[in-house]
Order: C-alpha cells, then structure tokens, then sequence
C-alpha cells in the first residue's frame, strides 16, 4: 500500500479524477478499496483547496444530520429500493439468512440448538454421517433447524458456534477481557461467504466485537493480506493492529478467513486475545 | 444506536464529513445531491454502527458507503428522468406537433397526480429527497417511503 500511497502522490489532479470516475463507473468487486479512496481524497483535497471555499462546516452539517436525517435512521439508506449501500465484506442481511442467539430464558429452539451443537461438537453426528456432503450443506441444515429469535440463557461461545459449522481452524479467542460478556452471535451468508459476527459488552455499554469472514472453498474471491497497522505475530500469522478514534483493531488473514477484533481495550488485552487464539 | 456507538459514529462524522463531502461531490458534481450523500451514508452508518465499529479501516468503510449510495443517488435519477421521458414518448404516438416536451401537457390525467408531481420534482436539478421532504413538510424516511410508492404505481402506466 505504501508504494500505491507513493503512486497517488506522483499521479496528475487529472489522472487521480479519472481514477475516481472509473471506480465510480464500474462494477467490479476489485475496484479502489475504502483505504485507497481515502488516499486520493486526501491528495486532491490538499491540490483542490477552492473546492472546500463554499463547503458548510463539519459542525452545521452534523447538526443537519441529527435534524434531518438522524430520526428514523433504523430504516437504514433512504435510496433503499435502489442497491444496497453498505459496503462489502458485510454481513449480508439481505441476500444471506441470519440466526442469532441472545442471552435470557432457555426456551425449546435453544434447547435443540444446544443438544445438536453438543453432538456435532462431540463427533457423534458428522456432516457426512448425516448425508451432508460440505460444510456448505451444513451451514444451510443449520440455519434451517437453528433459526432463533427468541431469548436463552445458554449462547454458546464463538468458537462453539465455529465448530458447528466444521470449522476448528484457530481464528475465535478463548480470552476475552474481564468485565466483557458475549451479548449475541449473528451468522449471515451470501454466494461466496459465511460472517459470524460475535458482540460482547462490559457493564459499562463497552462493545467488543469479533468478525470471522469464512470464503466458501470454491470463492474466486479470496481474502486480501491486512497491511496496515503494527505487525503482531502469533502462531505463525502476522496480525496488524491500529488504534483509530480511541479504538483499538487487530486484522489478519489465515488461509480463507479473513478476521478481525475491535473494542475500546489495552495493546496488551489485545495480544492477549490474539495469543488466546493458538493456546500462546 | 447505544450511547458509545453514537458517540463513535458522531466523532466519526466530524473528523471525516468534509472529505466525504468533497468525494461526494466529485462524484455527483451537484453540491446538494453530495451532501444527501454524505447524510444517507451517515444513515446507513447508525443502522449498521456495530458493524462499522467492527470494520479496521472505518473511515475507508465509509468512503465506500458514499460511494454505493452516490450510485444508488445516480441510479434513482436516472429512473425518474427515464420515467418522464417515457412518458413524452408514449404521447407522441398519439399526438402532433411532437416537439412538445413539458410532461403536463402530454397526460392530462396525470398532470395533476401527487405521485407524478412529486416525482417530476424529484427529477428536477438540485433536488433531493431532503429538500423535498421539507416543501411537503414531512420527514425524509417518509418522503423516501413515498417516493418509492410512487414510482411503484406509475410503473404500472407503462
């Protein structure tokens, strides 16, 4: 990314818009990613200044946000009927199915949800035993048999959930910081990858997040190497972590999981998740 | 949105509006329309903040979200504008001169429907759904629903 940084820099006012106008225009998955787009902005915000001359103030447009658009933000793009507008990797809401376990009261759905967990985890029903070929056919028995809306006291830990799904590769901590408790985990498919999307909270309404991004064995697309950030490694696999808006984030990619941890927590508990991951 | 996700989205906003805004307009080449834009992506933002939150690069996750909405923007005129022209095309089948070209004159029973009035203003340059939204007095969800509606049941016309 550096050298494309160095690229951008050396590019003409033109060539950058033409840039922008052709990833507008196409497409392609493969286009300008959020980060490059960043860069070009920037540059020609620095070369354009007169472009900023009749441009209202951070501030007065925040305050026409929280006036105008803020309310009823839970129905999400008011250009709804056209594509949807959040950016991929994401989970896909609208073309995948989604389940999701919340803590309360043990209800019957739960109750089969955890005793089929425990006999796939326990390798007593196989995907193949119970004629499913691939662990895609798994994760359609699964959304099938284990949709859930409602409350249980139960929520089985992420990696629970992973193993379910046939998947033990090491991409899930087994340390979360103290004061933090799994709220819920929230799977969602589309045609070429499976999110399971874990949320834990402390009492302080302090959000944890871990993204497992699983591609489908037979993707064309394939997770990109994370380069920006402070190199960590751990159990051979480098791990880039920033710290953005008082946040802290760690990225990295293991074979065909893309992963990542956010939440407002030390360097150190950082690494200790990640350390978590391999049993370091 | 609980209390920490909208004061992450809300310092998100401040520190990236402006370079959102001018990427928006960039793009749109119409200062209002940039900043439906940049307020839309915003929107899409509070409804999807522990995703956002979760994203390493959030400020990279929404450029492209200004990105899919200033296409979505793009798309929906070009809709309301292929709408219109339809309907100059449908009426010079039946009628001469064929040089006329304000829709009121061609479909009488439409000129005075809400729905047709409400999407020829929508069409018109500099609009958007927010200023709309404010002429009928009623919020911009509500204005979108309509919108939406409206182009529902005039598809059925053609």
């Amino acid at each position: 990314m550096s050298d494309r940084k160095q690229n951008f820099e050396e590019m003409s006012t033109e060539r950058l818009h033409e840039l922008l106008r052709a990833d507008f225009r196409s497409d392609a998955e493969d286009g300008l990613s959020g980060e490059e787009l960043l860069e070009i902005n920037r540059i020609l915000s620095e070369r354009e200044p007169e472009s900023a001359e009749d441009m209202p103030s951070a501030a007065e447009l925040w305050q026409r946000f929280e006036r105008d658009y803020l309310p009823e933000y839970e129905s999400g793009s008011l250009y709804a009927d056209e594509e949807d507008a959040e950016p991929e990797p994401v989970p896909a809401s609208k073309r995948g199915r989604r389940i999701r376990w919340r803590s309360g009261a043990v209800s019957r759905v739960a109750s089969v949800l955890l005793v089929v967990l425990l006999l796939v985890g326990a390798g007593a029903v196989t995907a193949e035993a119970a004629g499913y070929g691939s662990w895609e056919a798994i994760s359609r028995l699964a959304y099938g048999a284990f949709r859930w809306d409602g409350e249980s006291a139960a929520q089985p830990p992420l990696r629970e959930v992973l193993a379910a799904y046939d998947m033990t590769e090491p991409v899930a901590p087994a340390y979360i910081p103290e004061g933090y408790s799994l709220d819920w985990v929230n799977i969602s498919q589309d045609a070429v990858r499976v999110n399971f999307y874990a949320k834990y909270e402390n009492r302080d309404a302090e959000v944890l997040t871990v993204l497992v991004t699983c591609y489908f064995p037979d993707a064309a697309e394939c997770p990109a190497p994370v380069t920006e950030g402070e190199s960590y490694t751990a159990g051979g696999i480098e791990h880039r972590i920033v710290e953005r808006a008082g946040r802290r984030s760690a990225a990295w990619v293991n074979g065909r999981y893309e992963c990542s941890i956010s939440g407002s927590i030390s360097e150190a508990e950082m690494r200790a998740m990640i350390d978590s991951i391999y049993g370091e | 949105m609980n209390a920490e996700e909208k004061a992450f989205v809300e310092k998100l906003y401040i520190e990236t509006a402006q370079l959102l805004l001018g990427y928006a307009r960039r793009l749109l080449g119409d200062r209002d329309l940039a900043e439906e834009a940049v307020q839309d992506a915003f929107r899409v933002a509070c409804s999807r903040a522990d995703v956002l939150m979760a994203s390493a690069n959030p400020q990279g996750w929404m450029m492209n979200t200004v990105k899919n909405v200033s296409r979505n923007i793009v798309r929906s005129r070009a809709r309301s504008a292929a709408f219109l022209a339809r309907m100059q095309l449908g009426e010079k089948a039946y009628s001469e001169p064929q040089d006329i070209r304000d829709p009121d004159l061609l479909y009488e029973n439409l000129k005075d429907d809400d729905d047709y009035l409400l999407l020829k203003r929508l069409s018109e340059p500099g609009a958007t759904i927010a200023s709309v939204a404010a002429e009928l007095g009623i919020g911009v969800s509500a204005c979108s629903k309509r919108i939406q509606r409206a182009r529902k049941r005039l598809r059925k016309f053609f």
